[in-house]
């Protein structure tokens, strides 16, 4: 403690810029928020000022909003967004750099758009950047309206949330019938709990096995297919019976619904264990152990025991509230775990992604 | 620090003052520009991106699907 009075009595407060500075760059994408803010508050000054204020405005929501899916969901979002405003720009400079598009952002007053263009800008390089190649546009578009739709739905924007809908959701379903149907698909989803939980993952784990292969339609019609089997997942009624195995050539998961309660007072755990041990054997790769309201307890012994017996590990647990099929607002769980570890797997398959 | 997707982007009021560098601001206010993706005749007002095609400047209109076509191909990451 003497030391650093001493070191500010020689140097008095410039002795602590040098540690602001370093803290600075450090927290820096903490502080995006609060320096966003800052800029807003002289945002009368002049140009200059308004423009940082409506780009740190954008780019500090844009990934706030990224970081926290990413931390749901290791690198499914995995960059920052950086909105650099060109000020100066000859023809040659334009022309040399081939990749250069200068997307055009408006006043404060066309907010609503400044916000839907500079996310789905973002999204096809920013959200699943291993597994794009291997979706198809219908997909690939649908991620993007979701995303951006879930991304305005975390700031309340609400008139921008109406301009995507009206402006280029509608529009564009116009003219692709076929991407109304995975909208609708990716939005039930969504509102389940399973978009990012499941359906991102396994896309972004598809990438990571399908590594640096060319992209042939073979991918393309395999993800589609695993959009389509979690809808009929998603859209089943309760205690309906569907298959809840997934096995493409490259995605092999499955689901264990945690049941009815008489089921449950029979035979406790067992039921579900043997499920998880009927699916490696037939060597699905991945399992989700799924549960609601009273059966969470169930879910997370189920899980326990199944590590313990080494049957499969546990790869992640979440528990989080959704709406059913039926409108209800439920706490569920879901418990990932990895029945197989394949060699083409993504190397943090195995190991606890978390750790 | 995450890596860092780039979106390049012109602010309303720098707009007139680049399209003079570009040496299209004329012909823009003249109407002889086209979106390059749609066809629609662009003014400062529909105006949505810019951006090189060959050896020409190119310009998409304010339609998203327009803009979203141009991006696809034209962002990039860089690291820092």
């Amino acid at each position: 403690m003497d030391e650093v009075l001493n070191w500010l009595a020689k140097y008095g407060v410039w002795g602590l810029l040098p540690i602001a500075v370093i803290l600075f760059a450090i927290f820096y994408e903490k502080l995006e928020k609060p320096i966003a803010k800052i800029y807003e508050l002289f945002y009368w000054i002049g140009n200059s000022w308004r423009r940082r204020a409506i780009k740190t405005e954008i780019q500090s929501k844009i990934n706030s909003f990224s970081r926290a899916v990413n931390k749901e969901v290791p690198d499914i979002m995995p960059y920052n967004m950086k909105l650099k405003f060109v000020t100066e720009i000859d023809r040659a400079e334009l022309i040399r750099d081939k990749k250069i598009v200068l997307v055009r952002i408006h006043d404060r007053r066309h907010d609503d758009k400044n916000f839907v263009h500079a996310t789905l800008a973002f999204c096809p390089t920013g959200v699943l950047p291993a597994s794009r190649i291997y979706l198809d546009n219908y997909l690939s578009d649908a991620v993007d309206f979701t995303i951006t739709r879930k991304f305005l739905c975390s700031i309340r924007h609400q008139s921008a949330l109406n301009y995507l809908h009206k402006e280029i959701i509608e529009p564009a379903i116009k003219e692709k019938p076929d991407l109304d149907n995975i909208c609708r698909i990716l939005d039930r989803l969504d509102e389940q709990g399973l978009f990012t939980k499941v359906v991102l993952r396994e896309l972004r784990d598809f990438g990571g096995k399908v590594g640096t292969r060319y992209p042939m339609d073979s991918h393309k019609i395999e993800t589609r297919q695993f959009v389509g089997y979690m809808d009929t997942i998603a859209a089943r009624a309760p205690h309906e019976e569907v298959n809840t195995e997934f096995q493409g050539n490259h995605i092999s998961m499955g689901f264990v619904f945690i049941g009815t309660s008489p089921k449950i007072s029979e035979e406790g755990a067992t039921t579900y264990l043997r499920a998880l041990r009927w699916k490696k054997g037939k060597g699905v790769e991945k399992a989700y152990i799924a549960a609601r309201d009273w059966a969470i307890d169930i879910a997370e012994r189920t899980a326990y025991l199944a590590e313990k017996r080494n049957l499969a590990k546990i790869l992640k647990r979440t528990t989080y509230y959704a709406t059913d099929s039926s409108g209800q607002r439920r706490k569920h769980i879901i418990v990932e775990m990895q029945l197989i570890i394949t060699p083409y797997a993504p190397p943090e398959q195995g190991v606890l992604l978390e750790d | 620090m995450r890596e860092k997707v780039e979106i390049k982007a012109i602010y309303d009021k720098d707009l007139e003052l680049i399209l003079t560098n570009l040496g299209i601001l004329d012909k823009l206010i003249a109407g002889e520009i086209k979106c390059a993706v749609c066809g629609t005749t662009i003014d400062l007002d529909n105006l949505g991106s810019i951006f090189p095609s060959g050896d020409e400047v190119s310009v998409s209109c304010d339609n998203e699907k327009c803009i979203r076509i141009v991006t696809k191909e034209g962002v990039h990451t860089s690291s820092g």
